[in-house]
């Protein structure tokens, strides 16, 4: 059996060996046909001579054992593959507690080994200690960022394997019991902090004492590396896990969403089961929008005469024909000069407060359509003159007119000062 | 609305735009991605325009928009309603049933929904659907339908997507379970007195 040629063909042939091994926990070995199923099903692109092709390169190698009239996994690669494939399940936060508790013990140790002047004894054994756990608990810290970053992936993956739900469920196992008093436990003004720091005072006053009792040189360069490594300790546990938090958050936040749109809709869809539609969704939680074409004659063509006039086009006459009263023939169209609107409203005692309400009720024979064409001709006569305004009676406030031909909804807008 | 001055060089898509959002098309950056990108762009101009004719237009960051008009206006309005009633129970539906299998609540963009996915619903919410005449595969794809047309979901090869703007409906079930959860609670208060 080559190496470099099992190497090669695990690369080859990467999603069948995975597949293999996660059946090999059920399987102790594979006929010819199953492993040809298992082969179709993760490289479609192989058939018929070229299956059996690469089943057979894959005896070829050794990745494929003759076993009991079948075959089986290559068992050094299995093992391989199974350790590349270990789930990194997320510690409890009672073990990081655990390595918290061990280091306030060698602190404590400490204090009296310094009370003693027991230096070989006491205050080396504490020394060990304090170096032993801080390795194990950034150790530790490592592997849960590690797990945590799985879970992340997991909750992520497109795998319909497990239950998207499941993995939501993780996740907010993870932040609730897991990230959160962890991040309380190593903020700044948190207890570990308060632990790791009275534990450099007492290594720092550990080794001066070393120092000047003579003591070996040694312990004093000892208890001096642990004070180092102790004290950035805490800076480098809140940056790994600060990372996590960040990573999590938006996965956390989606999980809390699906949870509790899940009970919504379940309630939702018991009550209309129980009490009928109309009582699990009223009108008044129901999303508003226009959804009907009985509008379109109406806004069409207030929206067409606004850009007829915004761009002068020729769809809005300049010109009013002379309006001296004439025996309506069918087909004409009723309008108005601009000069005699003007002039019946210089004659009006008090400011307009609605122009559109005052055009329709002074020339009422005009229809819906004339009268708003007068009304925006009569805007863009004012916006025209400096010192002329039209401002709304009240912003908030809408009016509806009744006119032969329908109705027309409206913001009032009045003159500002009498003309 | 002497000051309000729109520019309509720039509203080069207000025709269309008017035109579909006028027969309840939310516009949104996957249904329209021109009307989109144009209304995006000149937003502000576009509701000042819509506001002097007395509609607001709405906008969602989540990339969707819609013409909306005062409700008390709203003629026919039991008859309206209950077409979006509709659409918003099968969206119910449809989000219980997926949340029981285990399928992500929030990622409903993502689901292929289809006629054996539309069957299992049924088959799960046979009673629930029936109060809003949907009583078959066939009416629950008619729904599916005025959602198309409302800009809520995509027709493609033979099965629908919903749009982001289905968050318009998603985003009133809190509102509706807590008045569940409120007529529920008088309910008990009264059963004790």
């Amino acid at each position: 059996m080559s190496p470099k040629s099992l190497y090669v063909n695990v690369v080859r042939y990467w999603s069948f060996v995975v597949a293999l091994m996660e059946l090999s926990r059920e399987h102790s070995n594979f006929d010819y046909a199953h492993l040809l199923r298992v082969l179709g099903r993760e490289h479609p692109d192989l058939k018929g001579e070229d299956q059996r092709q690469a089943i057979a390169r894959l005896h070829k190698c050794g990745l494929l054992q003759e076993s009991e009239g079948g075959s089986e996994l290559h068992y050094p690669t299995l093992a391989h593959l199974e350790a590349l494939h270990k789930e990194r399940p997320l510690g409890s936060f009672g073990v990081i507690e655990g390595h918290v508790k061990a280091l306030r013990d060698a602190i404590d140790e400490l204090a009296v080994g310094i009370d003693s002047s027991d230096f070989s004894g006491r205050i080396a054994q504490a020394n060990k200690l304090l170096m032993r756990q801080s390795r194990e608990l950034q150790g530790q810290v490592e592997a849960d960022f590690e797990a945590i970053l799985s879970l992340i992936e997991q909750a992520k993956s497109s795998d319909a394997d497990i239950p998207r739900s499941d993995r939501y469920d993780l996740v907010l196992k993870a932040h609730e019991q897991y990230l959160l008093p962890m991040m309380e436990l190593i903020s700044v003004d948190g207890a570990f902090s308060g632990y790791l720091a009275v534990a450099v005072e007492r290594l720092v006053e550990a080794s001066g004492r070393a120092r000047r009792s003579n003591v070996a040189g040694r312990l004093e360069h000892e208890l001096e590396a642990t004070a180092v490594r102790l004290r950035s300790l805490p800076a480098q546990i809140r940056e790994r896990m600060g990372r996590a938090a960040k990573l999590l958050r938006p996965v956390v936040d989606q999980a809390r969403k699906h949870n509790e749109l899940a009970r919504q809709v379940a309630l939702i869809m018991g009550t209309v089961r129980k009490r009928g539609a109309t009582a699990a969704l009223p009108a008044q939680v129901l999303p508003s929008f226009i959804r009907t074409r009985q509008y379109t004659l109406r806004l069409g063509l207030s929206l067409d005469a606004v850009i007829a006039t915004a761009r002068a086009s020729e769809a809005a006459p300049r010109q009013f024909p002379d309006l001296s009263p004439r025996p309506s023939r069918t087909g004409a169209v009723p309008v108005v000069r601009m000069g005699q609107m003007l002039r019946a409203l210089r004659l009006e005692a008090e400011p307009v407060q609605d122009l559109f309400a005052w055009i329709h009720a002074r020339y009422p024979h005009l229809g819906r359509e004339m009268t708003l064409n007068a009304y925006l001709h009569l805007i863009r006569h004012f916006d025209d003159r400096p010192g002329r305004s039209l401002e709304p009676t009240a912003p908030t406030l809408s009016r509806t007119l009744q006119f032969s031909t329908g109705r027309l909804k409206y913001t009032p807008h009045g003159l500002k000062e009498r003309l | 609305m002497t000051t309000d001055a729109v520019d309509l060089r720039h509203l080069s898509s207000l025709t269309p735009l008017y035109r579909k959002m006028r027969a309840g098309t939310h516009i949104g950056r996957l249904n329209e991605p021109d009307l989109w990108a144009n209304l995006e762009a000149n937003h502000e101009d576009y509701a000042r325009l819509f506001s002097a004719l007395g509609y607001q237009l709405g906008m969602d960051p989540r990339g969707f928009a819609w013409l909306d008009e005062e409700r008390e206006a709203v003629a026919d309005e039991s008859r309206l309603t209950k077409k979006v009633r509709g659409l918003a129970l099968l969206i119910s539906a449809l989000l219980d049933f997926q949340a029981n299998a285990g399928r992500s609540l929030p990622s409903f963009m993502s689901w292929e929904i289809d006629d054996q996915l539309l069957s299992q619903v049924l088959d799960t919410q046979r009673e629930a659907l029936a109060m809003s005449e949907m009583s078959s595969v066939d009416e629950m794809r008619s729904q599916l339908g005025t959602a198309v047309t409302w800009g809520m979901a995509l027709n493609v090869e033979g099965h629908w997507r919903l749009l982001p703007a289905v968050a318009r409906i998603i985003d009133k079930f809190p509102e509706a379970a807590a008045q569940i959860e409120a007529s529920v609670g008088l309910e008990h208060e009264e059963d004790e007195e």
